[in-house]
């Protein structure tokens, strides 16, 4: 055979230099959008917090705390969070190993009620929610008609946050704590049983305090989301219940901005200081199993019959609580507006409320707007990280240790502080941005969304990384490929899949995304969330109708498009069936 | 040719390999033979540029390739895990080095054809990875290293993921594909009889330091040290007290030992060495049957070929012996 020895050519080490020109452009992109946007704000927030233009922080503290309204916010806050935590968890850990660990008939409709809050969440499923149990709710007035005394604002106030709350915040332990339950190694299960433990004591003893570092981050999240909830107390809040997400804007349309910091700035404490505690706490559950095989999760088979009936009843319970608000809004879209009016549910059915609202330029253009946004915003978080995820993991360095911190840095903070410190900071002309004024254009608002999608983009593919083998890229390696090409050619190609499910979930958190829309837009940039949000609200019995088929139009777009990533991704994946790097068969 | 010259490997503060020179001739087969954390792996993956040398020299066919890049090597590397593209197909898979050299679109069709051909793995051309068997991915990640013509053909235990029956059939495929391509190939295992089935030559790894350089052969007769005498199954290795049992006269400084297939226990034929034993345990194992038996106060393992008529059992007593060219002399 004749051998040949490959030198690098000239050509290839012209390419080697342009890709390092290309790296170092990268990464000075990288730094300048890490400073600009994730740390530049917070820096003007405190700044404005600390260094008032007059008077003291001790004067914004004082005057807030003058305030019954504030005080109040703030209790009615630590309380919400602290039970929708408890509730969340309780009913998400439930979905959990309902699906993934009993052998119950019906999976299939389960599996899609509990996926629900995916598609059907923020300030969509909220309206839902009031379409069901609000003054015009369909159960408020079947309900009136048994219990004449009811009143209308019967579903307001604390309850009414916390119930919506605890339905709509359990995308987390869908996505990421049912894997977490199908890695456990069954045979742990099994050695318990073998040891004279039952079914569900195993469960809760074995299985669950391995499933801690996942319930922790859970708590973690949902406390996060709770402190910072904007459009539940907003639009189900009612007059005598305030929360403090809503004040921290009302403040801000004051003009008081220092104060609006302030309150912020509190909250993003009180999330650090949670976060530090996870983190304490997560290092002392930190469990590695020691065992040389893994036995895939399997479904245990409840034999007890009363047992096995209260597992149905529970787990239709809480299918039929997430379904019935979607299946509301859909009957509404579909009913006439007299029928409407009269509080009654019609088996004649109209399209009329969805030609509304193609024909109605004010409701329409918010949609299309917040199409367009989503096609600008998660292209560039996508882009950001995976090259962010790329340098976390292929170059560890200090460097890259602080980058990893930074990108998670809107993870933690409230969503009404980053629109607060994006308002300060970028509200009169910055160097950082080439002197313009970003408040009031339209990029502000992608810009934004780009910031909250960093953390969910970072994380995944970030996992994914660590997934990868690293024999793959040292086999490219090996046979001659440099770094470009084996990062298009074989890295992102197998991270493809996860980087579809990645823009599909950002999608969903953004399409009706509420908090920092309504902060920040502008007439040239109206989103979707912000006109849900006003349909919501209004009393208006005859834009109930349009309201919903808003709703709907909202959930489908979603789902479509989660729909189609899945299948984009198990196109790409099915290729990879099983695992190609080793493993006899 | 491949060559190494006082090459150290460490990480952080700990040496790996010390100083270590080692020539592969072109056309050879080479196996970097030990334990587990002896230096094996590492020492090839310096070879193939994925770890730098904290000093010495790797040259390839006389070319310090010392802080070349992998990728511009011309190695061909075979991973334990075989890190065979799930998304790309066998064709693709092999074609991946031809299209990372830029090479014309038909030289690359012509080559991937004439590998999987060799591999004889024409008829899965167009299959993904994950739908292969462990054997067939095991040909194609061969195949994929050995596309682009490397000078050099390195493998990291590429048998160790296969089923004992599998390894063995693979065992003589690979030799198969040597042996046609003539490629010089550094071949990294734990599995003694691996080495010896494959290789033209052993270097024996403890400690990052080669222990023996030599032929099969000659590893297994000779044993360059009580270390290697062991690792190749030599568990033998008689006292003071046992030798003058078997009228063995000593030799300074070194240790003799005796092979487990070479005592005989009972047996018609008079061995030069015999000497009184009880049998303490027998193991059977199919084929043969393992024996741990008492001489004095030594145990030794004595290994004999299966037989359905005379079986020796716990308690026997026996006459163990063996002839004078069984015994390695070793140095201590």
């Amino acid at each position: 055979m004749t051998q040949r020895i490959t030198t690098p050519a000239p050509s290839t080490r012209l390419l080697t230099v342009i890709s390092r020109c290309l790296f170092v452009i990268a990464s000075a992109a990288l730094l300048w959008f890490i400073v600009t946007f994730l740390y530049w704000p917070n820096a003007v927030a405190l700044k404005s917090v600390f260094l008032p233009d007059s008077g003291s922080v001790w004067e914004s503290i004082q005057t807030l705390a003058a305030s019954d309204r504030v005080v109040a916010a703030l209790r009615n806050t630590l309380v919400v969070s602290l039970i929708s935590v408890i509730t969340v968890n309780i009913v998400g850990t439930l979905q959990v190993f309902l699906l993934e660990a009993l052998d119950l008939r019906g999976l299939r409709f389960l599996t899609i009620a509990y996926a629900l809050p995916l598609v059907f969440s923020s300030v969509s499923a909220i309206t839902g929610y009031a379409m069901v149990y609000g003054s015009n709710g369909i159960l408020t007035r079947a309900l009136q008609t048994v219990f004449p005394a009811l009143p209308d604002t019967w579903f307001t106030g604390m309850p009414a946050i916390i119930l919506v709350h605890t339905f709509t915040m359990t995308g987390y332990h869908f996505l990421f704590m049912r894997p977490a339950l199908r890695r456990v190694d069954f045979s742990m299960v099994e050695a318990a049983r073998s040891l004279g433990m039952g079914v569900v004591p195993a469960l809760l003893r074995v299985v669950m305090p391995i499933m801690r570092p996942m319930v922790l981050a859970s708590v973690l999240m949902v406390f996060i989301s709770s402190i910072g909830s904007f459009a539940a107390p907003n639009i189900l809040g009612g007059t005598h219940f305030p929360m403090a997400a809503p004040l921290v804007m009302a403040l801000s349309g004051l003009g008081r901005q220092d104060l609006a910091a302030l309150l912020g700035l509190g909250l993003g404490l009180v999330a650090v200081i949670l976060l530090l505690w996870a983190l304490r706490a997560e290092r002392r559950s930190q469990l590695f199993s020691s065992n040389k095989s893994h036995k895939p999760f399997e479904r245990i088979t409840l034999r007890k019959p009363a047992v096995r009936v209260a597992a149905y009843l529970v787990a239709y319970a809480l299918a039929a609580i997430n379904i019935v608000p979607l299946a509301a809004t859909v009957l509404l879209s579909f009913s006439p507006l007299e029928a409407i009016r009269r509080g009654e549910l019609s088996w004649t059915f109209t399209f009329e409320h969805y030609l509304d609202v193609f024909g109605t330029p004010s409701v329409l253009e918010p949609l299309k707007n917040s199409l367009v946004l989503c096609l600008i915003a998660i292209p560039i978080a996508l882009v950001i990280g995976v090259f962010a995820s790329y340098l976390i993991h292929r170059r560890r360095n200090k460097l890259t240790d602080i980058l990893q911190i930074s990108v998670f840095l809107p993870h933690f903070l409230p969503g009404i502080l980053i629109a607060v410190g994006f308002m300060l900071a970028f509200g009169s002309p910055s160097a950082l941005v080439a002197g313009q004024v970003l408040i009031g254009s339209y990029w502000i608002l992608p810009l934004a969304y780009v910031v909250v999608l960093i953390p969910l983009t970072v994380r995944l593919t970030s996992a994914a990384f660590a997934g990868l083998d690293p024999a793959l890229d040292d086999a490219a390696r090996s046979l001659g490929a440099g770094p470009e090409r084996r990062f298009f050619r074989v890295t992102l190609p197998i991270l493809a899949p996860v980087l579809m499910q990645v823009a599909a979930l950002g999608f969903n958190g953004t399409f009706d995304e509420y908090t920092l829309s309504v902060m920040l837009y502008n007439l040239n940039n109206k989103p979707l969330g912000v006109t849900l949000g006003a349909l919501a609200a209004t009393q208006d019995l005859d834009m109930v109708g349009i309201t919903a088929a808003y709703v709907v139009l909202n959930t489908f777009i979603s789902l479509a498009v989660v729909l189609f990533a899945d299948r984009m991704a198990a196109r790409a994946s099915r290729r990879a069936l099983g695992s190609a790097t080793g493993g006899a068969r | 040719m491949i060559s190494t010259q006082k090459l150290t490997v460490g990480y952080g503060e700990t040496t790996v390999i010390n100083g270590l020179d080692l020539h592969v001739q072109a056309g050879e087969f080479l196996t970097l033979l030990g334990p587990s954390g002896c230096g094996k792996s590492t020492l090839l993956r310096t070879l193939g540029g994925f770890i730098q040398p904290a000093s010495g020299t790797v040259s390839i066919d006389g070319r310090d390739v010392t802080r070349t890049d992998p990728e511009h090597r011309g190695i061909g590397f075979v991973f334990q895990s075989y890190a065979l593209f799930p998304h790309l197909s066998v064709a693709d898979n092999v074609a991946f080095g031809l299209k990372a050299r830029q090479e014309e679109r038909k030289t690359v069709t012509r080559r991937v054809t004439e590998m999987l051909e060799v591999s004889g793995l024409s008829e899965l051309g167009a299959a993904f990875p994950g739908q292969l068997s462990g054997g067939q991915q095991q040909r194609v990640a061969i195949a994929r290293a050995l596309a682009p013509k490397p000078s050099v053909l390195l493998m990291d235990e590429p048998l160790s993921n296969l089923d004992a029956e599998l390894r063995v059939k693979m065992r003589s495929e690979i030799l198969r594909i040597h042996r046609e391509l003539e490629v010089t190939t550094v071949y990294v295992t734990h599995d003694q009889e691996e080495a010896l089935a494959l290789s033209d030559r052993i270097a024996v790894l403890r400690h990052g330091a080669v222990q023996q350089l030599a032929p099969p052969h000659e590893i297994y007769y000779r044993p360059a040290n009580a270390y290697v005498g062991q690792f190749m199954g030599a568990t033998n290795s008689l006292t003071d007290n046992t030798c003058r049992l078997f009228a063995l006269a000593p030799v300074a400084e070194r240790t003799p030992f005796v092979r487990p297939e070479r005592i005989i226990l009972g047996g018609d034929e008079p061995r030069a060495h015999t000497a009184a034993a009880v049998v303490e345990e027998v193991t059977f194992l199919g084929p043969s049957t393992s024996y741990t038996v008492g001489v004095g106060d030594q145990r030794l393992s004595v290994q004999e070929t299966s037989r359905n008529g005379t079986v020796w059992h716990t308690g026997s007593q026996v006459s163990v012996g063996f002839d004078a060219t069984d015994v390695m002399w070793v140095e201590s």
